[in-house]
């Protein structure tokens, strides 16, 4: 017997005295066709301004930062407002993701920006994301042709671009959106991000910047938003 | 496993006295346990999601042959590789395999239970391969070959000046000649150190919180990110983990991610999920081009359709060692396994033996805290007390005690007999009291083991059955 063979014969002769095979395999294929939901968090369904908040008020507790802007136009100036706030500097660099949005970052001459090259850290990483999940305030991060996800992971400050629409309440609804008839359309790595890397590893005081990005702000573009204020 | 478990009556005594062990202890159980609660009651469903996980796992472990199959093949059609142990050895075997089938010097390590378990990094730095744990906890520890003391907080055990003094004993060859005082500084010195490492490795290893059947996903949860540069950046990815990790879908994942950071830090989500899912696609930008998963079963399948199987539901959150009033009088190396505190003294009996491992079930007071936080409903008392009749059963225990048990049970026979028996004791109990008569200070003959680390309150009314008499 070869070791898979070993190891699922072993789990097999546990099983077989209170069910048969085919009766595990129905059921299992049962359950796989419907991926039915579990109870979903109440706090999910609201009205997309209060999910909005929810997010907001959720990254917040955790120390990420939140701002809002009306249109990709306000996306430059609220970058180099909030790396100015935080004395960041002016170097950034830009994921091929987020570059395809068309913001038109040449209008703000305050930034410089510097191309990404794999495997190396960088200051300050601005990156798109898939969308949003307001119950714990997490971003929906995905690898792909034109986003290196480790972006998301070797910059000392990420800045998330989100589209407002792409916001939803719970988790699931990212899921039912990634699926399609031949099943779950799943990129190699879907992370969901909820706040700035943390340890408490040492006295259990929870410190910031253990290994990913000390910080994280996410600009919310889209939406009516009564005035734009910046965020440090 | 490695276990030291038949020494845990002498560490205990030793723990007690550790004052250092003792501050953190505190520390331990004053924080975690308040936070979950605060994490509970802000989430109105928190039971129900609990029955519901409970539920899943119950139905993965009576269909798990059928689970795993279908896991695998997802895994295939995604472009990654499947390996099968059935122990610890041909655990490290397979990946020790895949790392010199690459060829590689250094690796990098995010945190992993079963990784302990199986002893993986001895073994890999054994075959010349230099392995280092990134987990910021399990980094310290590992710098100072100790082994974990708590299942998600490994180096809980220790306080800032004496993790300061390691740093210092060990960063000084790379240039870092300054002790530190600050936590934060300390955090910063482990991210300059370990992130050239994680540029540098050649193989990434993890462990898997949750396999998702449906679509052969690996999910991983960290707070500190390091699991994301541990799998993100080599050119290849090791998931190794044990057979009863599999939640069927996205869905069921969902109900256990909202349980887990809860229920071990009381925080609304971890820092980082993800969900991995085959190796790096042709066009990606990133990611490793080979991605592996080691299934491990190394004892979890003897559980199965036993009165054990409740034990798989485990979801390793720490809730149960951080309510517990045993494990937060004598820390988790006092236990001798890597799995301390109620979960630790379920598991390690089966995973190492019971007459290695006895004390731990016995060292428990059977007060219930732990299953009454469970996310997972074990009912971690009643499997504690499995252990013990299977110990008796195996006559393991001491004789004394032995001894002890069958004189009351025989005594148990006779209820006239027994009454007057327990209302003699209730009497004379005051005459072994203290002064004040109020606390039992000193027992004689076999029972003064009892009486040397504590004291018994002196029943004042009598037995409890005159007592129950008088207020009926």
């Amino acid at each position: 017997m070869n070791p898979r063979e070993h190891v699922l014969a072993g789990v097999t002769a546990r099983l077989e005295e209170h069910s048969s095979l085919a009766t595990r395999q129905s059921k299992v294929d049962g359950r796989l066709s419907m991926h039915g939901r579990n109870t979903v968090p109440a706090r999910g369904k609201k009205s997309h301004a209060e999910l909005i908040e929810l997010f907001t008020a959720m990254l917040t507790a955790v120390q990420g930062s939140v701002t809002r802007v009306e249109s990709l136009r306000q996306v430059p100036p609220a970058v180099s407002d909030y790396l100015e706030l935080n004395t960041l500097g002016k170097e950034v660099c830009l994921d091929e993701e987020a570059e395809q949005l068309g913001i038109p970052w040449e209008t703000n001459a305050n930034l410089e920006f510097v191309a990404w090259v794999p495997k190396r850290s960088i200051s300050v990483g601005i990156t798109s994301c898939y969308g949003a999940v307001a119950e714990t305030g997490s971003l929906v991060a995905c690898s792909s042709g034109n986003h290196a996800i480790t972006m998301n992971f070797l910059a000392e400050t990420n800045i998330v671009i989100l589209d407002s629409r792409n916001l939803v309440g719970v988790y699931e609804e990212i899921w039912d959106e990634l699926r399609s008839e031949s099943g779950m359309q799943l990129p190699r790595d879907l992370t969901l991000i909820s706040g700035p890397s943390c340890t408490g590893d040492i006295e259990m005081v929870l410190e910031f910047g253990a290994h990913g990005p000390k910080r994280l702000h996410v600009i919310i573009v889209g939406d009516a938003v009564a005035e734009y204020e910046p965020v440090a | 496993m490695d276990v030291t478990s038949e020494k845990f009556v002498k560490l205990s005594e030793k723990a007690l006295h550790d004052s250092s062990l003792q501050a953190s202890m505190t520390f331990l159980g004053m924080g975690l346990s308040s936070r979950r609660k605060l994490a509970k009651d802000r989430l109105e469903e928190f039971d129900t999601l609990r029955d519901e996980a409970r539920d899943i796992k119950d139905h993965v472990l009576e269909n798990l042959d059928v689970y795993l199959q279908n896991f695998e093949e997802q895994v295939i059609a995604s472009g990654g590789h499947v390996h099968w142990a059935a122990d610890a050895d041909a655990a490290r075997d397979i990946v020790l395999a895949i790392c010199q089938g690459v060829g590689a010097r250094t690796i990098t390590k995010s945190k992993s239970m079963v990784t302990e378990e199986i002893e993986l990094v001895p073994h890999l730095e054994a075959h010349g391969i230099s392995a280092v744990e990134t987990d910021l906890g399990e980094y310290i520890i590992q710098l100072r070959n100790e082994k974990p003391s708590h299942i998600i907080a490994p180096a809980i055990h220790l306080n800032k000046d004496q993790i300061s003094d390691t740093f210092f004993e060990h960063h000084r060859k790379a240039g870092f000649n300054e002790k530190l005082t600050e936590r934060s500084d300390l955090v910063a010195q482990a991210r300059q150190i370990l992130r050239e490492k994680f540029l540098a490795a050649d193989v990434g290893i993890s462990g898997a919180n949750f396999l998702v059947a449906d679509s052969g996903t690996v999910v991983l949860v960290t707070n500190e990110g390091n699991a994301e540069l541990t799998i993100g950046l080599p050119e290849t990815h090791i998931a190794i983990t044990g057979i009863e990790k599999i939640v069927p879908t996205f869905e069921d994942a969902s109900t256990f991610i909202r349980l887990l950071a809860r229920s071990a830090a009381g925080m609304e989500i971890s820092s980082y999920t993800s969900f991995i899912t085959g190796p790096r696609r042709t066009d990606d930008r990133d990611g490793p081009s080979d991605f592996h998963v080691v299934l491990v079963d190394n004892g979890r399948s003897d559980m199965l359709g036993t009165r054990f199987q409740d034990m798989l539901r485990c979801i390793r959150c720490s809730a149960c060692l951080n309510h517990c009033p045993v494990y937060l009088s004598v820390g988790g190396h006092a236990y001798g396994s890597v799995y301390s505190g109620p979960m630790g003294a379920v598991l390690t009996p089966q995973l190492a033996s019971i007459d290695k491992a006895g004390h731990l079930p016995n060292a428990s007071t059977l007060c219930g805290r732990c299953e009454e936080v469970c996310p997972v409903r074990i009912p971690l008392p009643k499997l504690m007390r499995y252990w013990r009749e299977k110990e008796f059963e195996k006559h393991l225990s001491a004789p004394a005690l032995r001894r002890g048990i069958m004189i009351w049970g025989w005594l148990n026979r006779f209820p006239r007999l027994y009454r007057v028996a327990m209302a003699v004791a209730a009497r004379s109990m005051h005459l072994f009291g203290s002064t004040k008569g109020q606390w039992m200070t000193k027992l004689p003959g076999i029972a003064s083991g009892w009486t040397r680390h504590r004291d018994m309150k002196v029943s004042g009314d009598g037995s409890f059955m005159s007592q129950w008499k008088k207020r009926k």
